[in-house]
């Protein structure tokens, strides 16, 4: 029977057999149709849910269950269509094999839980209460093999089976019900709370063995795999790397430029777990040490194996995540961590131009933060890395301002002749040109002369300089550079002109903008309400109705000044609109990066070249980030008012009682304008309203800001 | 009055061109006719507005008089931009007054009012686009008023003519608090307070009528000093 289990699933590999070529790497994409439960509104998946769970429960109890189904649901609806999560994509498919396979003889189960991998650097896996099991592409680079991810899944469908996030909640509200919870004592309900938390991850991990071990896994990897997190905060590997990564003509580093010893890993597996919601590393392995050995399974049994679905497949899996994950980490802004992450893969795949232009956005980011004084915001102090990772950290840490500059120049320049076509690396290249003129303006004179004094501590930028100049068509985009630089110093040097721009910009302020736009497209604009008064705040069902019937008003303004709007919107997609659902990730991503992008900085965003195609689809190259968070609260005087009534210390008249019962208004309003050819934003409006958000309060703000859209200058 | 009209005019003119599409007004519409309701009531007190009726119905000390007030008003609007709006309009009201302590007749006032408004919309502060939301309205108006008396003192020998009969033209300034709400995207509806007073300066006091003139300047004073309305417009 096991054999023919084990045939069974092997048909099945071919589906989950996916080529894909590591020198020419495309990243992740959720493809196949989009599943229909996911499209759904939350507010529906709650309401389904909530009749489910709540048969036989007691108001109270249904009430509890209730809350928490409408939080779960609205977060992880939202979590779910964040992009973050891969649909029908290759990882998701082969965990879901695996899965089918651990949950064979449970096909009840098997079929109420979906696997999906994340994309997140962190090396996690979790389980929602309605048979979502979520796990991070982080930790699936750093697992050994197969039965690792089974044992890890395995533990996970214990948390649903035993409806453990439910549980919790409902535990966690008890909690906070009791009396000495209520008045204050806040770390004694944090410590309970946590402690409930760790009894059910060790309830987790003993089911979960329990289940594993009904596969043909190797026993003890279930033991193997704390490894994996007691390590999760390295990098998948451990090789030594040199600035001479970097070095190659005249561009050579001097020693001191190197630690002579470096930081020992210290992955403690003991530590003090009061606090946390997960016990130790060492409590986990040793819970399931006993159990292995009370199974009568020795340590050194050979029984069970790594691989069912075979090695290779696991190791192209593995390494898709690993080639993700330096992606990740540039997207997280961990430029140090993608730069060694893309030193270890491109041992075995040294033509990735993937990886290259990876290594070129991570010293691009770290030359234009060290430049801007902002480099700390985004390093991690050396002293603090362990392994042999800590030289890089060291290096950058070490390096002058403008010998980062340089070097990140320097490796974007020869990447640009790699990839001709590639423009994001020649606005790189262009970029950082134009940022050494305007940040050390003191070299130019030197490097314009072209003399090199061998022992000047100019020396070695110099070479380099004069190396370069060297290749073809550096000088033409250097003087282009500095014609860049000398009309932005004119510009700030011109006493006239700074007032003529400020002035500009008054009148800009007070008569509006004038874009001239024909259509734009809105990118899922936001609606969220929050009530301040009531704990939690956010109302949930009130802010996915009113969502719609924005979206609505949004078309409706724009029809009346004739701007044609398409309205992106998540909820509204066929479950074929694969390709759409793509695209509003990417430009949630693209936009989310230009406006976390320093105001100062100004620089490429990473998702710059990806966003092109977009033109050409939706027919326009503005797109437009709109959303209103919605608020209700207390008045400031209200409380004290209300108890200085009760006491009888003020009389009430009927304007004092309106005014103590009514509570005060509010909306935040946002618009931004972004052009996908440059990146910035074309009309910015931030406003916040003090009044109800009534249709047409909400009109008369969208009218306005789809006027400026249209206006023409 | 002409030369007055030629600048409203001249005014409303230059902010249209100026503004033209820039001003997003309320969907776009920027126009509004407007019909305002405007009630009171109220004491108006003391002895100094009472010198001529003590005189004529032989009162002594102090005393109070109710005084009960309603008009209507009719005005043009015109958004000028987000802060804006400026208008023009006319207003008729009645003004009663009655003494609380002593039998005389019931005075009333007509007033007819003309003149031009500014309207301020806190854009800045609330992030309201006018016409919507709270304004602050600054109103103008020549004021032309006429006293008669509308009925006899039952009981008494005090003459039926023997009432205010003077007549009074000269400015008012009033304030106006008020909150626009929209219907239907057409209509506006907006309860307010109204604050008014005469510009002493303008009093028109001469020796043969300075006691009437006096008493109906002051009356005006109590019964345009307070006020709450109701104003709806139609956007156009």
């Amino acid at each position: 029977m096991g054999r023919f289990i084990l045939l069974f699933w092997s048909f099945l590999l071919p589906l989950v057999s996916w080529s894909q070529d590591f020198d020419h790497y495309q990243p992740l994409r959720s493809s196949g149709d989009i599943p229909v439960n996911l499209l759904k509104s939350a507010s529906e998946k709650f309401a389904i849910e909530s009749e489910e769970i709540g048969e036989g429960k007691s108001r109270k109890e249904q009430k509890v269950s209730d809350k928490f189904l409408l939080e779960s649901n609205f977060s992880l609806d939202a979590f779910m269509l964040s992009g973050k999560v891969l649909l029908n994509d290759p990882v998701g498919e082969y965990l879901n094999v695996i899965k089918n396979y651990l949950l064979r003889d449970l096909p009840e189960v098997r079929d109420s839980i979906k696997v999906y991998a994340v994309r997140s650097p962190q090396v996690n896996a979790f389980c929602t209460n309605n048979g979502i099991v979520l796990v991070h592409l982080g930790l699936l680079a750093k697992v050994k093999n197969e039965a690792q991810i089974a044992a890890v899944l395995c533990h996970e469908f214990q948390h649903y089976i035993r409806q453990h996030p439910l549980n919790r909640f409902v535990e966690s509200e008890r909690l906070k019900g009791e009396s000495g919870m209520r008045f204050g004592n806040y770390e004694a309900y944090v410590l309970a709370r946590n402690r409930f938390s760790r009894e059910q991850e060790l309830e987790a991990d003993t089911k979960g063995l329990e289940l594993y071990l009904e596969s043909a896994y190797s026993p003890w990897e279930q033991y193997d795999v704390f490894d994996v997190m007691r390590y999760s905060y390295l990098p998948y590997d451990n090789i030594p790397w040199s600035c001479n990564s970097f070095a190659h003509g005249a561009l050579q580093f001097p020693g001191d430029y190197s630690l002579d010893t470096l930081q020992e890993i210290n992955a403690e597996e003991e530590y003090d777990d009061d606090l946390l919601s997960h016990p130790n590393i060492a409590t986990r392995r040793g819970a399931i040490k006993d159990q292995l050995e009370a199974e009568g399974i020795d340590e050194k049994t050979e029984e069970g194996t790594t691989f069912i679905f075979g090695e290779d497949q696991f190791n192209r899996i593995r390494k898709i995540c690993r080639f993700e994950m330096a992606r990740l980490y540039l997207e997280d802004k961990s430029y140090e961590r993608a730069i060694y992450q893309t030193y270890l893969l491109l041992r075995e795949n040294p033509e990735s131009g993937y990886l290259k232009k990876i290594t070129c956005q991570s010293l691009y980011g770290l030359a234009k933060f060290k430049n801007a004084r902002k480099f700390y915001s985004i390093h991690t102090d050396y002293e603090d890395v362990e392994g042999e990772s800590q030289q890089l950290y060291y290096f950058m840490e070490r390096l002058e301002k403008e010998e980062l500059n340089l070097l990140a120049m320097d490796y974007a320049w020869y990447l640009k002749q790699e990839q001709p076509e590639d423009k994001e690396i020649a606005n790189i290249v262009n970029d950082l040109m134009v940022e050494f003129h305007r940040k050390h303006e003191e070299y130019l004179p030197e490097i314009a002369d072209g003399e090199v004094e061998p022992d000047s501590s100019e020396a070695f930028l110099l070479n380099v300089f004069a190396e370069l100049k060297e290749e073809e068509g550096f000088v033409d985009a250097w003087e282009k550079a500095e014609e860049v630089w000398k009309v932005e110093l004119a510009s700030m040097e011109n006493e006239e002109e700074y007032w003529e721009r400020r002035k500009r910009l008054l009148k800009k302020r007070r008569r509006g903008e004038a874009l001239g736009l024909d259509k734009v497209v809105f990118v899922t604009p936001i609606y969220k309400k929050y009530d301040q008064r009531r704990k939690g705040g956010a109302e949930y069902l009130a802010s996915e109705s009113r969502s719609t019937e924005y979206n609505g008003m949004i078309r409706e303004m724009a029809g009346r000044v004739g701007l044609e709007a398409e309205v992106l919107e998540l909820h509204k997609l066929e479950p074929s609109g694969i390709d759409q659902f793509n695209d509003i990730v990417l430009l949630q991503a693209w936009i989310g990066d230009n406006l976390w992008n320093e105001e100062d900085m100004n620089m490429v965003s990473i998702y710059q070249e990806e966003v092109q195609y977009l033109k050409e689809k939706y027919g326009t190259e503005f797109f437009v980030l709109n959303g209103v968070l919605s608020m209700i609260k207390q008045r400031s005087f209200q409380k004290t008012a209300t108890a200085l009534l009760l006491i009888g210390y003020v009389i009430p008249s009927p304007l004092g009682v309106y005014m103590l019962i009514k509570p005060e208004y509010g909306a935040y309003y946002f618009n931004l304008v972004m052009n996908l050819d440059t990146g910035t934003s074309e009309m910015e409006e931030f406003r916040i309203i003090r009044q109800k958000d009534r249709d047409f309060v909400l009109k008369s703000q969208l009218y306005y800001s789809v006027l400026q859209m249209k206006n023409t200058p | 009055m002409k030369k007055f009209l030629v600048v409203v005019l001249l005014v409303f003119a230059c902010g249209h061109v100026h503004s033209q599409t820039r001003v997003p007004g309320y969907l776009g519409k920027r126009h509004s006719l407007s019909i305002q309701y405007l009630s009171g009531i109220g004491l108006a007190g003391g002895p100094e507005n009472l010198s001529y009726r003590k005189g004529l119905y032989g009162w002594g000390g102090g005393t109070r008089e109710l005084y009960f007030t309603h008009s209507v008003a009719g005005a043009y609007n015109y958004v000028l931009s987000k802060r804006y709006s400026i208008g023009f309009g006319v207003r008729q009201g009645w003004l009663g007054m009655r003494s609380l302590v002593f039998p005389s007749p019931f005075d009333r006032l007509k007033t007819t009012a003309a003149g031009i408004h500014l309207d301020m919309f806190p854009f800045l502060r609330r992030g309201t686009i006018a016409p919507l939301g709270p304004y602050t309205r600054f109103k103008f108006y020549w004021t032309y008023s006429r006293s008669f008396q509308v009925e006899p003192v039952a009981g008494s020998d005090i003459p039926e003519t023997a009432g205010l009969t003077g007549k009074l033209m000269m400015p008012f300034v009033f304030m106006e608090f008020g909150n626009n709400f929209v219907i239907s995207d057409l209509l506006t509806l907006s309860p307010g307070l109204s604050l008014g007073g005469g510009i002493p300066a303008f009093v028109p006091l001469d020796d043969t009528n300075t006691i009437q003139v006096e008493n109906m300047w002051l009356r005006l004073q109590s019964g345009w000093g307070v006020n709450l309305f109701l104003e709806m417009a139609i956007l156009l």
